[in-house]
Order: C-alpha cells, then structure tokens, then sequence
C-alpha cells in the first residue's frame, strides 16, 4: 500500500493506494500515530486509490476516529471505490467516519 | 484438490492470499465474488496466525481447496493450534457511537457476511473452517447465518 500524507496547518490528508490488510494496516497505525504527536486536529481519507480492506484496516480508522474525536478533531474520508464502501457499510463503520464523494467536499467539511 | 500451506506468519499472507484469489478467480468468479473470497479468507488466515499458535512457535497453517454441486469454491483452513471456535464470538454491535465501538470482533463478523456457508469442527488436534462460497451471492442478501 502507498501512503501520501499532505500537511496543512490544520488539516492533513492521507491518500491511500492499494490493499489495506493485515499486512499493509501496521505501516498506516505508525504514520497516524506520527501524525497525532502533532497538533494538527483534522483529517481526511483520501480512498480514492484504495482498492481493499479488511478488518485489520478498519480497526486503524476506529483508532484514528476515536482519537480525532478525544481532540475534537474532524475526520472524513472520501471516493470510496464499491467493494471499500460495501465493508464500511455493512460493518456499521460508515456512520462512524462521514463519507462524501469528492476529496473538496471532504475537505470542505472538515477545514 | 489445490492444497497450499505455510507457517502460520503474518509473512505467509500475502502467497496465500494470491493462491486463494488464482482458485477464486479459476473457478470465474467475478471481481466483486474474489473480493469477498479474499476479505473472508483473509479475515479467517489472521485469527490463526494472531491466535491459533504462541508467538514464538508459529506451528502449520494450511488452506484445502474443494467444490461442491452448490458451492463451486470451498476453502478448508487448517490449524494445529489450541481448540477454538471462532463463531462462537458473539456479532459486534454495529450501533455503538465511536467511543463505545469496540475494534474486537470485526473478523468473524465479515467472514459471516462474506461466506454463503461456514462452519467450524475439530478433528483430534485440528482446528477446521470451512467457507463455502457459491459465488453468485449479492451483497444486498447477506444476512447472519444461522
């Protein structure tokens, strides 16, 4: 999986490409756990690129959202391919992270 | 029948994930059929490789490709870990807000939901689940089964 994370003051956005599974989920906990040791409160998902996920992804966004909210952050994430959506949907994880259509729309949301 | 097996590692995944999704994608399963194919059995290969065997001794994990007149892809996983049920794990709750979810449970939840059939047995010192998959369910008819 490819990971591009870009900064603003107080937003970031993590794009991910490729498989999020029991693998590739390790790598992102580590480059979110870098990230909340900054100030930086919101972000967003770019899920444009992502092509799977499995529970041990879902299990890093959990962490991310609860740790988001315990800051009173905005978390998002946007573009999710049907195969990605199908999992958050019948996982329940939709309603836990708000999902929208294009990456301005989330950003829009979350800024 | 296609037998593959590997030490029960995380560094094992990856080959018998590619093995799983060949036998998916063998058997002309659609793209959509595969991705569940492999979110199960990926889902069913981790509990193993985290749970089945300690850390350091990580002992045989082996995946048993079978069919059926009903289920044109069957997938045995096979482990000589400790004796455990995995659905015997109760469903997660889907309702809970962010702070009250829990990021347990998910695995078996999805595998469920993935599968047209599953079942556990074990046989002397081996943990068997069985996934069976006809490859034509919808995702708007999975339901928990019985």
């Amino acid at each position: 999986m490819d990971i591009v994370v870009t900064r603003e003051e107080t937003l970031s956005v993590f794009a991910l490409r490729g498989r999020l599974d029991a693998v590739s989920a390790p790598e992102l906990e580590e480059r979110l756990n870098a990230w909340f040791n900054e100030p930086a409160a919101n972000l967003v998902f770019d899920l444009s690129g992502l092509d799977y996920i499995s529970s041990a992804g879902l299990r890093v966004f959990l962490t991310a959202a609860k740790k988001i909210k315990s800051r009173n952050g905005k978390l998002g994430m946007s573009q999710l391919k049907p195969n990605v959506q199908e999992v958050f949907t019948i996982s329940g994880f939709i309603a836990l992270i708000p999902a929208f259509e294009s990456l301005e729309a989330a950003l829009e949301a979350v800024r | 029948m296609p037998l593959k097996h590997l030490p029960a590692r995380l560094e094992s995944l990856p080959e018998l994930m590619d093995f799983i999704s060949d036998q998916a994608v063998q058997k002309g399963f659609s793209a959509e059929a595969v991705y569940h194919v492999c979110l199960a059995a990926e889902e069913a290969l981790v509990n193993v490789i985290n749970h089945a065997y300690p850390k350091a001794s990580p002992g045989d994990l082996a995946v048993q490709v079978a069919s059926s007149d009903a289920f044109p892809l069957i997938l045995e996983i096979r482990d000589q870990g400790a004796a455990f049920n995995p659905l015997s794990l109760p469903d997660p709750d889907l309702d809970a807000d962010v702070s009250r979810r829990k990021v347990g449970g998910m695995g078996v939840f999805l595998i469920r939901r993935m599968t047209d059939e599953v079942r556990y047995r074990r046989e002397r010192d081996t943990n068997f689940l069985t996934l069976a998959f006809s490859g034509t369910r919808r995702p708007e008819t999975f339901g928990t089964p019985a």
